[in-house]
């Protein structure tokens, strides 16, 4: 089970989410957590709780309202459901996120007719559980370097993103959390531009 | 839902919450009584709460933020739950969280104002649905148009007195709807108005 250290600074890490698979860390407050897209086009579904209370989590919904924006630029808070923040986001290299749909799961893939398939939200069950943690429900994502556009009828496009090798994105924690990032695993349409491949993620205490 | 009424019809105070059954294939119509009157609907399936309706995989079912008739909305398992045979509003909104106490104390300064989460969480009380499962809403009449550049904006509904959105209850469910009590944004137009929800086993069209 991922516990908390006592020492200060607290840790620094640095993992790679191998395409398709997903990965559970803490964040701890005033930590800072810069996610990249190593080959360009990848998703990566954004998950967060609140460490010491797991049902206060990340609210793309909330985030949205409080940013005035359905990708809410550098220096927006990304609050919980409490609409706490638990992140301000300090750097990005992109500017095209989404925080409207839905993380995809074994019924999106039923949906084009394929069973089996790897998916956020089995990567994210699966990450919680390797580092020994349960939380009550899985809720929306930020789906960091996903590319949604909305036209002037509110219809919604999923297209490649528009993220290359090295883009990345920096957040800061204003909150102690337990984090899961899922490289996308979809293939099945232009979501991660055709190519499922690595994100990287870096937990650091200096801004740099 | 073998104790579901065959028919119901419930009024919703305006700045209040009620909860409501709907068994498979029956009707349920929301009307906006003395108009501009926001609905904030939350469903569960009724034989598992743990399946909810949930906007954001109605986002990705319908690939827009709109409705229109013939729209099914989805679970948090993709299934339909509700599909919308009639709308005389044409404007709802499904991306803005419930108001809650947060919204006011931290918002406006208000503390103690009525909110739709708690109205949510009373009315489902009974039904063995907690707080934390209460989640977004489909915010019915609501108008909360986003420009092109991606801002909001939160103003007056459209409707008239009687105006009415009429669904078809794909899956048995428990629903609740809260008569939004935002009274210090026009997005009731700063009178807080009584709903109605009706339950029907013929279509009321």
């Amino acid at each position: 089970m991922l516990k908390l250290t006592a020492y200060d600074p607290a840790p620094e890490a640095a993992l790679t989410i191998a395409g398709g698979h997903g990965a559970a860390f803490v964040v701890r407050r005033g930590q800072f957590l810069t996610v990249t897209d190593v080959s360009g086009q990848q998703v990566g579904d954004f998950f967060a709780w609140n460490f010491h209370d797991h049902s206060e989590f990340m609210s793309p919904h909330n985030t949205r309202l409080l940013a005035n924006a359905l990708v809410p630029p550098v220096g927006s808070r990304f609050v919980s459901n409490h609409r706490r923040p638990l992140f301000v986001l300090v750097a990005d290299t992109v500017g095209v996120h989404d925080l409207l749909m839905a993380c995809c799961d074994p019924a999106r893939y039923a949906s084009f007719g394929v069973a089996d398939h790897r998916s956020c939200a089995g990567n994210a069950a699966d990450a919680l559980r390797a580092v020994g943690m349960a939380v009550p429900r899985l809720y929306d994502p930020v789906n960091l370097f996903m590319n949604v556009p909305v036209d002037a009828d509110g219809r919604l496009a999923i297209e490649a993103p528009v993220s290359r090798a090295g883009d990345h994105v920096t957040f800061r924690a204003t909150l102690d959390t337990l984090c899961v990032i899922s490289a996308c695993p979809m293939d099945l349409n232009a979501c991660n531009g055709g190519h499922v491949t690595d994100l990287h993620v870096r937990v650091h205490n200096e801004f740099a | 839902m073998t104790t579901a009424p065959r028919a119901s019809e419930v009024t919703v105070p305006g700045g209040h919450g009620r909860a409501f059954e709907a068994r498979r294939g029956q009707y349920v119509t929301i009307e906006d009584v003395a108009g501009q009157q926001i609905g904030d609907l939350v469903a569960f399936n009724a034989d598992d709460p743990t399946e909810w309706l949930s906007p954001s995989h109605t986002r990705v079912a319908l690939m827009s933020m709109r409705l229109k008739p013939g729209d099914s909305l989805v679970t948090s398992r993709r299934r339909p739950i509700l599909e919308v045979v009639a709308d005389t509003a044409g404007v709802h909104d499904f991306s803005v969280p419930a108001c809650d106490p947060t919204r006011y104390e931290g918002f406006f300064g208000i503390a103690g104002h009525r909110n739709c989460q708690d109205n949510l969480a009373e009315a489902l009380a009974g039904y063995g649905v907690d707080r934390v499962q209460i989640r977004d809403p489909f915010n019915i009449f609501q108008n909360s148009p986003t420009s092109a550049s991606g801002t909001l904006a939160l103003l007056a509904p459209v409707t008239k007195p009687g105006d009415r959105i009429v669904f078809r209850a794909l899956l048995s469910l428990i629903g609740a709807v809260s008569a939004c009590p935002q009274d210090f944004l026009p997005v009731n137009g700063f009178k807080i108005t009584d709903l109605r929800i009706r339950v029907s086993d013929a279509s009321p069209c």
